[in-house]
């Protein structure tokens, strides 16, 4: 019924590219942050702590192991009561940092697995040159890391463009919210086809870069 | 390493603090002005709109926060024009409702903010005391009525703010003529809205049987691909859909009986539970605004803004 998928298109497509452009905005802030706060919780997590290291993965578990669009609920409505100093945060600032936060969780998980995986005779060989164990883990064992984990957080950066479109729950203005926009047009089913076909390009196109990269950081191995 | 981490989270909040626009927060510790976004709804000019005498005793609670503050914060969910709609910038919010919001507000002599949301998550952002007044087309009902402080209805006599009706297959309009036609059939409502009391209070009775959707959109896909008989909304919705369809979809003769409401016929608002002092002024504001036909102005200005048919 109404206008075809093409017309609506035609006619609205600047809606759609704001819409784009802000779930790309939301997910680099998510995936540029979280990977931040990944480290940090990856060190956490990994702490010969054993106190520490089970504060770390009740973090990683309770965020991967619960919906994002329930984080964001309970980020948008509870943290400014919980934690009165938090107020001043915005909609959308809570939005991206219920992303932020989740982003982390995954991110930890991946420089966990690629901190493991380099190789114990570098550590081991670092502190028997006299380096500190912190001294060691940023200049000989992150580097190796970062650049065996760079595919795995492009993939998280691309899985994390399609999370954001919870953010349309609350009106941020990223690619599905257009939807709302267009609903107020009368017009219902056109742009969930152009919203899919939207995200499909983008991940796909996105895919490839990620496969072009891998194989030119593979070529210095 | 730890001071790296310290900067690299310090980075982490400026940032956060720096990016989006306006948004909530709690009224106290942030400044009116700087909150205001300049949208529709806002510039609604009430000056040539009668408005009432309050009387405003000890205000508490709620109430007392928007007078102190001097700003009131509603909550809507604007996928419903002409009653609540965003334009494609996605921050100039308008409609009927809207505009009483500002009436209210200007009544009250305080600055309006609107907070938009999806409507599942409106009455949650009054409970949790995110905002201060839901305004999103909600109809009154027990159970809501126990959860929540619900002012009186508001409606529109004279023009098509008041019809309410379902959306039906254009080939089975004649099928429908009264309630009990819909014995049987499956008829969608939006959760939580007006349309869904109707239906459970006039058509359920009757045998029909209820599918609840989230959103009003939702509910056109459903009737659209056959998964409900027929989507109950306003007669003005009902009749804009119905001229972009096609010739697939059409109003129904049916209109749902509003008289058996009383007092709470039409659309209310609602509070936090307890916030006896604001519905209280609430209620003397839409007394005056039904005795006097003031919605009926504003639906008529709503409906025009929109570009939708009147039902008159």
């Amino acid at each position: 019924m109404g206008p075809g998928i093409i017309e609506v298109f035609l006619q609205y497509w600047p809606l759609f590219l704001n819409g784009l452009i802000g779930t790309l905005k939301y997910a680099f802030i998510a995936v540029l942050f979280g990977s931040m706060l990944g480290i940090v919780v990856a060190i956490i997590n990994m702490s010969k702590n054993k106190i520490v290291s089970t504060i770390g993965s009740i973090y990683v578990n309770v965020l991967r192991g619960t919906p994002l669009l329930v984080q964001m609920y309970i980020a948008y409505f509870f943290i400014p009561m919980a934690v009165p100093a938090l107020s001043f945060l915005s909609k959308e600032q809570c939005v991206i940092l219920s992303l932020i936060l989740n982003s982390s969780a995954y991110v930890s998980e991946i420089f966990r697995s690629g901190i493991n995986a380099v190789d114990k005779g570098q550590t081991e060989a670092a502190r028997s040159l006299g380096m500190s164990a912190s001294h060691t883990m940023q200049k000989i064992i992150l580097p190796q890391a970062v650049k065996n984990i760079l595919p795995a957080l492009a993939n998280e950066y691309i899985a994390m463009i399609k999370e954001t479109s919870l953010a349309g729950t609350f009106m941020l203005y990223e690619l599905m919210y257009t939807r709302t926009l267009l609903a107020n047009k009368f017009l219902v089913w056109q742009p969930l086809f152009i919203i899919a076909g939207i995200y499909l390009v983008v991940t796909m196109v996105l895919s490839a870069l990620v496969r072009a990269m891998e194989k030119r950081l593979s070529v210095s191995d | 390493m730890f001071k790296k981490v310290m900067n690299t989270m310090m980075a982490a909040a400026m940032v956060l603090a720096m990016t989006g626009c306006s948004g909530s927060g709690t009224p106290s510790n942030t400044p009116a002005a700087e909150k205001i976004v300049p949208v529709s709804a806002f510039e609604y000019d009430t000056s040539n709109i009668k408005k009432p005498e309050i009387t405003i005793r000890n205000p508490t609670g709620v109430l007392k926060d928007i007078l102190d503050n001097g700003v009131i914060i509603v909550a809507t969910a604007p996928d419903n024009p002409p009653y609540e709609w965003v334009y494609e910038d996605g921050t100039t919010l308008t409609g009927s409702e809207l505009y009483l919001a500002k009436y209210i507000a200007d009544i009250l002599g305080v600055e309006l903010q609107i907070e938009q949301m999806d409507f599942n998550a409106v009455l949650t952002s009054v409970d949790t005391g995110k905002t201060q007044l839901a305004m999103a087309g909600f109809g009154w009902k027990k159970d809501r009525d126990e959860n929540f402080q619900l002012s009186k209805g508001y409606h529109s006599s004279t023009s098509g703010a008041s019809c309410h009706s379902l959306l039906v297959p254009a080939d089975k309009v004649d099928d429908y003529k009264t309630f009990a036609d819909f014995a049987g059939k499956t008829v969608a409502a939006q959760a939580s809205s007006l349309h869904q009391m109707y239906v459970e209070d006039q058509l359920i009775p009757e045998g029909a049987e209820m599918e609840l959707v989230a959103g009003f959109d939702q509910g056109v896909l459903n009737l659209t691909s056959g998964k409900v008989d027929a989507l109950a909304t306003s007669c003005s919705v009902a009749l804009q859909y119905a001229d972009q369809s096609n010739g697939q979809i059409a109003k129904s003769t049916v209109e749902f009986d509003l008289s058996m409401y009383g007092a709470y016929e039409g659309t209310v608002v609602a509070a936090k539970k307890g916030e006896e002092s604001l519905i209280e002024v609430i209620n003397q504001i839409l007394e005056f605004v039904n005795e006097n036909a003031i919605y009926d102005i504003m639906y008529k200005q709503a409906l025009d803004e929109a570009g939708m048919i009147d039902v008159q």
